[in-house]
């Protein structure tokens, strides 16, 4: 009578695994713990993919939310039962400031005075339409508001500056409150702040930005520059952004972008 | 003698490792399930929430150039129409961003004012059904009139 230690055959022990057995667990074993590996790497995979994507989303978002708001906000309100063109056709001809040569109170007095009509106490918008990137030395604003208070200077503005080396815009909306910041050099009552729309250190990655104008005189939309003497009465704001930048040698790639645009009307069109 | 060794090889064997393998396997599979679950449901969460900020830009898009064809385009009267797309306003092309979103127009009219006075067909009631690529539906109403659509 065999006892149940004993050996015999590929048997290990009578009531153990034979060698076989023991491969085969292992072999399960080996490719179930590579489906688990696989699984967790492709969720962190897919995590971190959607986490990028979600903030180039919002970031986009942002950017058109403000973008419309920031353009509405340049549209000249009725000072007196008159639509107040001047100070916005005024301002367009200021199309790309430099902040860098002149100093603040001759830029403020700039904006102050074609716009008459206007109190201390109201506020002087600009936008320029168009931006440019061959004006790579200075910034090349293409919105910028600016606000003339009897007693405070408040300021918003999205700077997209050109880095040559990287190929892209980046949408600063903070820059221009410190350059401003440094510029009057004091407790001058910047209190950019307070501005509705200021978020601070704000920065996102905008690979791509264009308008298109709805005139309302020929009833057709157009791109490019907007130099007529009344206002479109619809814009389009394309706006591209990239979630992936990277540097490969001498060349960049940018990652995939996403690509949104917004109509926005224009209520009052000078040309009623 | 011969019971007692029957019941010891069924329970102390390869039935009982199958047994403990089968109850791991469940137990895996159990929590696997819920992992997998939990984590498609934040995907469909994010894709979610993507497509309502995508379905708000169409309406907003495509109503605010209602607004506009009803300010600038005298006599302009839309009518409904279905399986329309997101269209380049300059080309008229579709626009990739949005492609394989798709939307219907419903154009009614809203008659009776609040006095119950007929408005004879001047207040239209514009409705946008957006269809997302995995066919969930969107509906945006707006009303209309060929005066005062100055906002």
């Amino acid at each position: 009578m065999k006892k149940e230690n004993d050996y015999y055959g590929f048997r290990l022990k009578q009531n153990g695994l034979t060698l076989i057995e023991v491969l085969v667990i292992c072999a399960i074993f080996g490719l179930l713990s590579v489906g688990i590996f696989n699984f967790f790497m492709n969720v962190i995979k897919v995590s971190k993919r959607a986490e990028s994507q979600t903030l180039v989303f919002q970031n986009q978002n942002f950017v058109l939310e403000n973008l419309p708001v920031s353009l509405k906000n340049c549209i000249p309100t009725k000072i007196d039962g008159f639509a107040d063109t001047t100070a916005f056709f005024g301002s367009l001809s200021v199309k790309y400031l430099d902040f860098y040569n002149k100093p603040v109170s001759k830029f403020i007095s700039d904006l102050v005075t074609p716009a008459g009509g206007l109190s201390q106490s109201s506020f002087v918008r600009y936008v320029s339409l168009s931006p440019t990137i061959t004006d790579t030395e200075h910034s090349t604003l293409y919105n910028f508001s600016f606000g003339v208070g009897t007693d405070k200077y408040l300021s918003e503005s999205t700077n997209p500056d050109v880095i040559e080396s990287r190929k892209k815009f980046r949408l600063f909306r903070s820059c221009i409150s410190k350059n401003l910041d440094d510029r009057l050099n004091s407790t001058d009552s910047l209190n950019a702040d307070s501005f509705p729309f200021y978020l601070k250190d704000y920065c996102s990655n905008i690979t791509g930005l264009s308008f298109k104008f709805f005139d309302p005189a020929t009833l057709n939309w157009v791109s490019g520059d907007w130099n007529k003497t009344y206002l479109p009465a619809a814009v389009e704001i394309s706006v591209t952004a990239s979630d992936d930048i990277k540097k490969i040698g001498d060349s960049t790639k940018i990652g995939s972008g996403l690509s949104k645009s917004v109509i926005v009307s224009i209520p009052c069109s000078n040309l009623e | 003698m011969e019971k007692n060794f029957k019941t010891k090889n069924i329970l102390s064997n390869r039935g009982v490792m199958l047994l403990e393998l089968l109850i791991t396997i469940i137990i895996l599979g159990v929590i696997f399930v819920r992992l997998i679950y939990s984590f498609n449901h934040s995907i469909q969460i994010f894709i979610r929430a993507r497509e309502v900020t995508n379905a708000n830009y169409i309406a907003k898009r495509e109503m605010e150039l209602l607004k506009m064809q009803y300010k600038h385009i005298p006599n302009f009267s839309p009518v409904s129409s279905s399986d329309l797309f997101v269209a380049d306003v300059m080309t008229n092309e579709k626009i990739a961003e949005y492609s394989g979103w798709k939307f219907d127009m419903i154009v009614e009219n809203a008659d009776v004012a609040p006095n119950s006075q007929s408005l004879s067909g001047r207040l239209k009631k514009i409705s946008l059904k957006i269809y997302s690529p995995k066919n969930n539906i969107f509906s945006y109403v707006s009303y209309f009139t060929p005066a005062g659509n100055n906002n």
